[in-house]
């Protein structure tokens, strides 16, 4: 507050000074026949005033004569232009002639109306340039130059200029002064300055690229969105990046790049400012400047052995040498609520039901029909029975209507985030300082489910001497994670209970006790946390001891620490269906584990650039990585606290457990590229790794991992030349082969772990041993090849660009168990290096900008497809549940359904007729699902079973669907108009099947279980005609058999998702800068406001279950710009 | 230039030289070379071998209170009153095998078995470890070769390399049998006599272990006519000789075996799982006395119970007869009342707990007898749920009016085994502590007198020392063989020899509940005559009853209540490829050279 009180003042004082020179300067002169131009360079010479003028509007030639004694500039003015159309303004110390026809567009000096600058933008040659960037220096207003290079731009007052940006193009800043039309011409920039993106160890212009990599500028991306992770941040906005996970809060996402990767696994690499990153959730989005994504062999070979599946590289925000201070504060506060929640059938359709399936009385001991006639009596009468159940001879009736999904999720959760940063930077330093934090109460009741986030970084750089610079990033973060945690009662994601369960209280012996809904295990449980803390040390010194050199070198450590409790508190619930208490835990369970990491990281690098007259152009870049990672946990637990507030290890008075495990692993590796670049037309880059790691055996530890790719700019061609619209033309070609590495730390090894033993000695469990695997001393990399073919296009100037890419990509060699062993050989088999797939797979991006007067607007697109096949694998039976040859993966094995069995089909005994077909070991009913009989042998004519389990007698199953996520896709956009903006993400899948099953799915799937209010269209002899099949008390007879995969129900989990919509307003100038601040924005953003889907109520279509569920999000906030 | 960058890079690479930088070994588990070297070593490694007892391979196995009376379940003795016997009504494919094909265990075994050699120990200490190895891996071989009858036979541990194994056929049964006798008698010579101390494998128990194994492997081969039986059949009476002088007496509490907190006090215990408080605990009291355990004994193996004259129902004099639940029960063997709950009612007064006695002295004459019956008082009648609620009426049938849910079941005939209030049930389930036996001379008893009539040799000497032994505390008149002829029980089985009949009535009737009962029929080779009973309740007032239970309207039968209907008349029932198990499925497919079972 202080500082804006005196930035203020320094404001009006400066106001009051222009002022002050124009009124408070007197002139005495005296002139004889001479012309204007004279004139006035006389006052300009005897005063701080300067004039500026159009000598084909003023006449300046003209003879005058003056003789005016201490007078101000104002009436010496009117005497020298009385009787011309000369009309002028003075701006504090300057002084604009015009002439009265263009006085319309004339600023009156001192008004407070913005201004209107208009202007035309156009390269050297002279031809218009669309797509600049127009932008009032120092605010976020801006615009673009239209087709013809033309731009209109309302200046607020006090601002002094404006700033031309266009990729290839030096930076302008031109004053504005009194103008009102500011022409421009773009000089290409020299070097540099075009849109570089990052690469392995290093930058490359975008223009230059012959490997498939996608970039993107956080800040784009993340917005005004009140999203605290970077995961969430980057779904759908990279084409082929999917990214998945649970949604409670700060739980890590998982990321995956093109599709599927291998069976024994494998993600991407994420590197953060080169390093790998123990915990991703402790960066904050607001702290990274961008994010690349290395997606072919090519771009990815020089990180080698873990860049199999691709890279993701993420760069923080640093500072810029000469820039002025820059501070920003923003925040968001977000609501959240959940939309997709599955809705139990009534408790009479429920009772209802449970007669239809054949209960006289349920397992709980109600009388259907004394239930049923309760329940009409409750609806005539609810007063009859107030506490919503009733007991007769010892068995309660529940006859109330409850929610007790609903009542366990908050109206709203709540998420708020602060973010302050500070960057600035002279000649030999600059410094960028943030601090952020973030808080969610998620969208369970109470405030047990959240998490907490508090960063600061700071990073520093300064040059000491000409030839060497050093920065520190120094990133410090705290987050805490909470879950409630309520012992046996843990499972908040039930599905199974019925909408008659009681949701208050119930007495025991006169006791009343509350019941045992999700709501009361939430309320009643302790809190679990998770709490890390995250130091990371990056420390950088570059190098330039000869022109075209540069070498680096980089120190990281990171260290995580994780301090995980959980306690089970003593509480007890009343069972509700059943009369019955039950203790949260008997033996109040405390448990602590701790787990401490680090990770260190050494690069030295170095990359050497040349050009042989201006024609051939090439970059080196070679270096050395070496990587150490240390894991060591602790854990203990303890039972029977004194305290039931307070639990602490030595608290308690149980028998104490402890335990530990280490995790280590190494690697040491030299890596290089090489770049040649022909006149920017033909391009060729290797890539390449040479990799030692501590997971492999001594003997096969190393592995060279190359890469080539080359590209033709077929923009730069002669022959383009006349073709001015395409700015880039670019094909490129890609070939690589890398390692994975993607494995437990000690797979070849064939360790024997300490456990307890199922037995009892001296009192206690003794330690014994676990049975040692089969292991092969010599398994080695598997090798991930990719081919890549692409093509890039950027026309008009950037305002349609597009990059297409089509891939396959071969995993071979992986350390798979390589095939199923027999049972006989009591373990299964070791890992080795058997079995092969491959991947084939597209990616388009396309992205178009433009301006329609005021109006700005851009869409973009991005739609990406893969399908993985294996190629090899040793199982030559095809034993259709393991991998086999020619399986597509995610391929889904199933029954065609045939309808209902009816009456028809048995004989007067209940037996099936000879010629119906029968279920192998099923003994079938009227309305029991029947299947297709797809093939018979000699053992099975006209029976439904699974053959021999091979892909050659798979009996009658077949493959059904696929339940890979095919036509992944992204929409993003945004429109602007004057200070208001507005933008969305739209995310979704075209193509995916899945079968759900469970509770969800069918009526009364189980044993335990319930109807909801989609499930009530099932099989009995009045509905024969019915959705689903026929289904028994307690689960019995083929209940089960209707349930089995099978066409019919299989689901359709494609969808659409609006993922954000944002609308912001920039409040005009002149109504910050009255309060001292360059720019203040609000915002409105709201997340996943709608899903289109066509799954049955509850089922989210990323996750497919019941779980977490995703909220939609409502939030609000502001940004301002000191 | 190129000098300066050649010599930077050249330096990098030479540093990164396989060194010990990239060694990194496990900091917390042992590897082979590190885990076998001493006696203590062997031990710790051993504990492991113990987990057998409750593995889920194994049909009897104490895991959780749904596998406990598994084989009496199969065997028909006891059915699941909510579900088919599977083998009679034919629901059993190779796809949906009942399973047990797993050698897993004979890999953990043998692992220390081929690290004995290595050792440092000496030979003396080698033998005993090999023979605890033995004994292990022969109560494995014992399951599988009773399942599937050829099995491959693992001598060694098997590595990737052993194609002709992994991939191999089946070894043949006689190969697999003599070889687990050989282990077994090795273990039996070279095992410390009192093994490791407290409660572990020693030379009684390796015994004992032949004792079943021998009569199970000598009856099985004389019933399905093959050769050699005779061999088995004296191993298992030599051995169980030795056996009965070491274990000279017996209980006189028969239910104590399954309810008692600590069975190193019970006579004739030779190895027990023992439970203790979080340590490790069990589930199977909670089941019993909660809702979600179905097991119930049907009409037909009730009948097959003595009278307390020693004569079965069909010429007992004392025998009240089947008008009523109470006639059925009274002057009968006490092992029935001890594990189906006799009939009885009380009247509750308020609430779920409280109750009293009606006017009836019908209604209380089995409640007096079994508190009397049992000194401890933590087997109290009227039975109490795990709550604990007060059940106010046997029969308890789930679902008429007045019943409760929990230790309610369909048909009448309640199976209890591990009753006892005296151990903790809340919780959540897993809490209770009453230990169970492995091992016990009861058992041995009699092996041992079924093999003296399968040798030929059983004589009222023999009786004496075996079912007579047991009797009395059944209150049961002892057995008197020159008595039993074809007309001592009209309804037996004519198939089976009158002597014999009464052996294996003796068998049942100790055993219910232990899960003995499907490896006995199967060896017998008298399955058909078990599984195709159809499962028959309680005769009773049908006001109140739910409407799902069937009555028997007419034959000797008629008036009992029943919910599965007779699997012959549905043309379904016991088939003679059944003797084997499939092998699943899938392991054929994997190794077609194991071969399927014949008709399966």
């Amino acid at each position: 507050m202080k500082l804006m009180m005196v930035l203020f003042l320094v404001a009006i004082t400066n106001s009051i000074a222009s002022e002050a020179y124009s009124q408070n300067t007197k002139l005495t002169m005296q002139i004889k026949d001479a012309t204007v131009k004279e004139v006035l360079s006389q006052i300009e010479t005897n005063s701080e005033f300067f004039f500026l003028y159009n000598s084909k509007l003023v006449d300046v030639d003209r003879k005058v004569s003056m003789d005016v004694d201490d007078e101000k500039i104002n009436e010496i003015l009117n005497d020298l232009f009385g009787e011309t159309d000369v009309v002028y303004a003075v701006v504090d110390r300057q002084i604009v002639l015009t002439n009265k026809a263009n006085q319309i567009s004339f600023v009156q000096p001192g008004s407070q109306q913005p201004q209107r600058i208009t202007g035309t933008v156009t390269d050297k040659e002279g031809s218009p340039l669309p797509g600049v960037n127009v932008v009032v220096t120092g605010t976020t207003q801006g615009t673009i130059t239209d087709i013809a290079g033309k731009y209109s731009i309302e200046v607020p007052p006090g601002l002094k200029s404006l700033t031309f940006t266009f990729v290839g193009m030096e930076i302008q800043e031109i004053t504005i002064g009194t103008l009102t039309q500011i022409n421009v011409t773009m000089a290409e920039s020299a070097i540099g300055l075009e849109e570089v993106v990052v690469v392995g160890y290093g930058t490359q212009k975008k223009v230059n690229l012959t490997g498939a990599v996608s970039a993107i500028i956080m800040d784009d991306v993340l917005g005004d969105r009140p999203v605290t992770n970077v995961a969430t941040a980057l779904q759908g906005v990279i084409p082929g990046v999917t990214i998945s996970g649970s949604f409670a809060p700060g739980v890590e996402k998982s990321f995956n790049i093109r599709g599927y990767t291998s069976i024994t696994g494998g993600s991407p690499l994420i590197l953060v400012d080169n390093v790998p990153t123990l915990n991703l959730n402790m960066i904050n989005p607001e702290d990274i400047e961008s994010v690349s994504v290395l997606k072919d062999a090519s771009s990815a070979a020089i990180y080698g052995a873990r860049a199999a599946f691709g890279v993701i590289l993420i760069k923080t925000k640093e500072a810029k040498r000469n820039q002025k201070t820059e501070i920003k504060y923003s925040n968001s506060f977000a609501f959240e609520k959940v939309t997709n929640i599955p809705k139990p059938a009534s408790p009479m359709e429920t009772v209802l039901g449970l007669k239809d399936m054949g209960y006289q009385s349920y397992w709980s001991g109600q009388n259907i029909d004394i239930w049923l006639d309760l329940l009409n009596e409750y609806k005539t009468n609810p007063s009859k029975y107030p506490l919503g159940w009733t007991e007769i001879e010892g068995n309660k009736y529940f006859l109330k209507q409850t929610d007790l999904i609903g009542d366990m999720l908050a109206n709203y959760g709540f998420k708020q985030t602060h973010n302050i940063s500070a960057s600035g930077g002279s000649e030999v330093i600059s410094y960028r300082l943030s601090t952020g934090f973030t808080d969610e109460d998620g969208i369970l009741i109470t405030n047990k489910d959240g998490f907490k986030r508090m960063n600061v970084s700071s990073y520093v750089n300064a040059d000491i001497s000409k030839w060497l610079s050093t920065s520190l990033d120094i990133k410090f973060g705290k987050n805490t994670r909470t879950y409630p945690n309520s012992g046996i009662f843990n499972d908040y994601w039930k599905n199974y209970l019925p909408s008659y369960h009681p949701d208050d209280v119930l007495p025991i012996e006169g006791v009343d006790y509350p019941v045992q809904t999700i709501q009361h295990a939430i309320e009643y449980a302790s809190k679990q946390s998770w709490v890390n803390d995250d130091s990371r040390i990056f420390s950088r010194t570059l190098l330039t001891p000869l022109k075209g050199l540069e070498m680096a070198f980089e120190y990281f450590y990171e260290k995580n620490n994780l301090n995980q409790k959980r306690y089970n508190n003593y509480f007890i619930l009343d069972q509700g269906l059943q009369d019955a208490l039950n203790p949260s835990d008997q033996n109040t369970e405390y448990y602590v584990n701790k787990i401490f990491e680090a990770y260190s990281t050494i690069n030295a690098y170095a990359t050497y650039k040349t050009d042989l007259e201006d024609l051939h152009h090439f970059t080196i870049t070679a270096g050395f990585n070496q990587e150490f990672q240390d894991k060591d946990q602790q854990w203990s637990k303890n039972y029977l606290m004194i305290s039931n507030e307070l639990p602490s290890l030595s608290g308690g008075t149980g028998i104490q457990e402890t335990g530990d495990s280490f995790d280590q692993f190494a690697l040491r590796s030299g890596f290089y590229r090489f770049n040649y670049n022909y006149k920017d037309k033909y391009l060729l880059e290797s890539n390449g790794r040479y990799d030692g790691s501590s997971k492999f055996p001594t003997n096969t530890r190393f592995g060279f991992f190359p890469s080539l790719s080359i590209g033709w700019n077929i923009a730069n061609e002669d022959f383009m030349s006349s073709v001015k619209s395409i700015n880039t033309l670019k094909l490129r070609a890609s070939y690589g082969s890398l390692g994975n590495q993607a494995i437990d730390n000690y797979g070849y090894v064939a360790a024997m772990s300490p456990i307890q033993a199922n037995w009892i000695y001296d009192g206690l469990q003794p330690i014994a041993l676990t049975t040692p695997g089969l292991v092969r001393a010599n398994y080695r990399w598997e090798v991930v090849e990719t081919f890549n073919l692409g093509l890039d296009c950027n026309i008009l100037n950037s305002r349609l660009q597009g990059t297409f890419d089509i891939y396959q990509r071969n995993t071979i060699g992986m350390l798979a168990p390589g095939m199923e062993l027999p049972a006989v050989a009591g373990t299964s088999a070791p890992l080795q290096n058997a079995a092969d797939l491959k991947t084939n797979g597209w990616e388009l991006e396309l992205s178009w900008k433009d301006q329609i007067g005021q109006w700005r607007y851009g869409i973009g697109f991005n739609l990406f497809d893969s399908k993985t096949i294996i190629i090899k694998y040793r199982n030559e039976n095809k034993v259709l549940d393991n991998y086999y040859e020619g399986m597509e993966i995610g391929e889904i094995w199933g029954y065609v359904s045939d309808g209902f069995y009816t009456e028809n089909d048995f004989n007067a005994n209940g037996t099936l007729k000879d010629e119906v077909v029968s279920i192998n070991g099923v003994i079938s009913h009227p309305g029991d699902v029947k299947f297709k009989n797809l093939l018979d042998n000699k053992t099975s004519v006209n029976i439904i079973d699974t053959g021999e389990g091979t892909l050659n007698d798979p009996g009658d199953l077949k493959v059904i669907g696929n339940n890979r996520a095919r036509f992944n896709f992204g929409v993003n956009g945004f429109l602007n108009w004057k200070n208001l903006s507005m933008s969305y993400i739209f995310q979704g899948v075209a193509k995916r099947d899945a079968w759900i099953g469970g509770n969800l799915m069918f009526p009364h799937a189980g044993y335990f279980s319930t109807f909801y209010e989609y499930q009530l269209d099932y099989w009995t002899p009045e509905n024969t005609n019915a959705y689903y099949g026929r289904i028994y008390a307690n689960a019995q007879e083929a209940h089960s058999v209707n349930q089995r995969t099978q066409t019919k129900y299989l689901q359709n989990a494609s969808y659409v998702r609006l993922k954000n919509l944002t609308i912001g307003y920039n409040l005009p100038n002149k109504l910050s800068n009255k309060i001292g601040l360059t720019g203040i924005k609000i915002f409105f953003s709201g997340e996943n406001l709608f899903t289109l889907s066509n799954l049955i109520p509850g089922v989210d279509p990323e996750t497919l279950s019941w779980n977490y569920p995703l909220s939609s999000m409502y939030s609000f906030g502001i940004i301002i710009n000191l | 230039m190129k000098k300066l960058i050649y010599i930077i890079i050249s330096l990098i690479f030479l540093n990164s030289c396989n060194d010990t930088f990239l060694e990194r070994y496990p900091l917390d588990k042992l590897v082979d070379k590190t885990a076998f070297i001493s006696y203590d070593n062997f031990k710790t490694y051993s504990w492991s071998l113990y987990n057998i007892f409750s593995d889920n391979n194994q049909l009897r196995r104490y895991s959780d209170f749904n596998s406990l009376y598994e084989g009496d379940v199969e065997a028909n003795y006891l059915y699941d009153s909510d579900g088919r016997n599977r083998w009679a009504w034919q629901t059993v494919t190779p796809e949906t095998a009942p399973g047990g094909w797993d050698f897993s265990f004979i890999r953990t075994v043998n692992v220390m078995l081929d690290n004995l050699d290595k050792s440092e120990m000496d030979d003396k200490d080698k033998a005993h470890w090999r023979s605890v190895g033995l004994f292990f891996r022969s109560y494995r071989y014992f399951e599988l070769m009773c399942r599937f009858g050829n099995v491959p036979w693992l001598e060694h541990l098997v590595t990737e390399a052993d194609n002709d194994q992994i991939f191999g056929p089946r070894t043949p049964r006689d190969e697999v049998a003599a070889n687990i006798l050989r282990d077994l008698k090795y273990a039996e010579e070279n095992i410390k006599i009192n093994g490791d101390g407290d409660n572990t494998i020693n030379r009684n128990v390796v015994r004992a272990l032949l004792s079943r194994y021998c009569l199970f492997e000598g009856t099985w081969r004389k019933y399905h006519v093959l050769s050699g039986p005779e061999l088995y059949l004296q191993e298992c009476a030599r051995v169980s000789e030795l056996l009965m002088d070491d274990y000279p007496t017996i209980a006189d509490n028969f239910q104590h075996r399954m309810s008692t907190e600590d069975l190193r006090t019970y006579p004739g215990i030779i190895l027990f799982k023992e439970y203790s408080t979080n340590v490790i605990m069990q589930t199977f009291c909670r089941g019993e006395r909660g809702g979600a355990k179905h097991e119930e004994m049907h009409a037909h193996t009730i009948e097959r119970y003595l009278c307390s004259d020693g004569k079965p129902i069909t010429t007992s004099t004392v025998y009240d007869g089947v008008a009523t639940m109470n006639d059925e029960f009274r002057n009968r063997d006490l092992r029935l009342l001890y594990r189906v709950p006799p009939p009885y009612r009380v009247q509750r007064t308020t609430g779920n707990v409280l109750w009293e006695y009606t006017g009836n002295p019908l209604d209380r004459e089995y409640i007096d007898l079994m508190n009397s019956l049992d000194k401890t008082g933590l087997r109290p009648f009227p039975l109490q749920t795990w709550q604990p609620f007060t059940i106010d009426r046997i029969p308890h049938i789930a679902g008429a009016s007045g019943s409760l849910a929990p230790m309610s079941n369909n048909t009448g005939y309640y199976m209890l085994m591990f009753y006892n209030i005296g151990t903790n049930v809340t919780g959540g389930g897993g809490f209770s502590t009453t230990d169970v036996p492995l091992f016990y001379i009861e058992e041995v008893l009699l092996n041992y007198a079924e093999v003296k009539f399968e040798l030929g040799q059983f004589t009222q000497y023999i009786a004496d020392r075996t079912i007579n032994k047991l009797r009395p505390r059944a209150g049961v008149a002892n057995m008197v063989v020159n008595e039993l002829d074809d007309s001592f029980d009209p309804c037996r089985d004519p198939l089976v020899p009158p002597v014999l009949w009464e052996i294996r009535r003796e068998r049942m009737a100790e055993l219910m509940g232990d899960g003995f009962g499907f490896d006995d029929i199967r060896r017998w080779k008298r399955a058909e005559y078990f599984i195709n009973e159809q499962p028959l309740g309680v005769r009773m007032d049908k006001t109140g009853m739910p409407p799902a239970l069937k009555w028997v309207e007419s034959g000797p039968d008629a008036g009992r209540c029943y919910r599965v209907d007779d699997p012959l008349s549905q043309g379904k029932g016991w088939l003679e490829h059944y003797y084997l198990y499939p092998i699943p499925q899938h392991q054929v497919a994997l190794n077609p050279e194991l071969k399927q079972n014949p008709e399966w």
